[in-house]
């Protein structure tokens, strides 16, 4: 069975890879093409935002106690859990 | 970096390939209407989590998944917050220009299919709108469909604000001495 830190990481990986990638394109199709203003004004917008969730998502992420969630996701599963059984 | 600094120098008016003199007459997007609806629609899809959470708030308080839960939050609003942006970038780089001497439509299709056509207003045959729906009759938007000599292409722009006017101002101009405006829209 794979280590859930691994898996958990590899993921990370994947997302951080995939995000940054897609926030160069946008800017850089943003300030490359856009014709006036607004295009500009939209990407620097877009990439502070971008900077900032980022920042945002690392912490939580840091936050996170992979050791104890392993436990956490096993109690889930051990507790057969009926989530069609839900209360509003 | 050129081009990044063009911020502090480009207006509406002024575009990249211009020619000494060529005065900009129109410059058309799509209506705005049409991106805010998407928004309102990316903006209902980022609500979806925050829902579930509220369904399932049971699971995630008895067995202590706060903080794993506010993480895919977070990862969530990464992702729509690209998908919002990727939105309006397709939405800005969708411009169509009209000169005193030419038309220039620049479409965007997805991050790598990029058209940019030109036609000078003496090759002009035919204008036409089209008006389809409730909301484009409400909100007045429509098509501009612009038929050239030839065989060439059409040139369409797509779901522009008063198309009326825009289809008076290119008549106006491509053909001065027969043309006079009949709507005042």
């Amino acid at each position: 069975m794979l280590d859930i830190n691994f898996i958990l990481l590899a993921i990370a990986a994947l997302l951080i890879i995939v995000y940054w990638i897609s926030v160069f394109i946008i800017f850089y199709h943003l300030v490359r093409f856009g014709v006036g203003r607004q295009p500009k004004i939209f990407s620097a917008v877009f990439v502070l935002g971008s900077f900032i969730l980022f920042f945002i998502s690392i912490v939580l992420f840091s936050n996170i106690n992979t050791g104890q969630l392993n436990i956490q996701l096993q109690n889930i599963i051990n507790s057969n859990p009926n989530f069609f059984n839900i209360s509003i | 970096m050129s081009t990044l600094l063009s911020l502090f120098n480009e207006t509406r008016y002024t575009f990249q390939g211009q020619e000494p003199g060529e005065r900009v007459l129109l410059f058309l997007r799509r209506h705005p209407i049409t991106i805010i609806l998407r928004m309102i629609g990316l903006l209902a899809a980022y609500f979806i989590p925050i829902i579930l959470s509220l369904l399932f708030a049971d699971y995630i308080l008895n067995y202590d998944l706060v903080v794993l839960y506010l993480f895919i939050l977070s990862v969530w609003t990464l992702f729509v917050w690209v998908i919002i942006f990727y939105s309006l970038t397709m939405y800005t780089l969708d411009v169509w220009i009209v000169t005193d001497t030419r038309i220039i439509d620049s479409t965007q299709h997805g991050f790598f299919n990029r058209t940019v056509a030109e036609l000078h207003l003496s090759r002009i045959q035919d204008i036409y709108i089209k008006i389809g729906g409730p909301l484009a009759n409400i909100v007045n938007f429509g098509d501009l469909i612009i038929q050239t000599a030839g065989t060439e292409e059409r040139f369409v722009f797509k779901s522009i604000p008063k198309p009326i006017a825009a289809k008076d101002t290119i008549m106006e101009i491509a053909f001065p001495d027969s043309h006079k405006p009949k709507t005042g829209l």
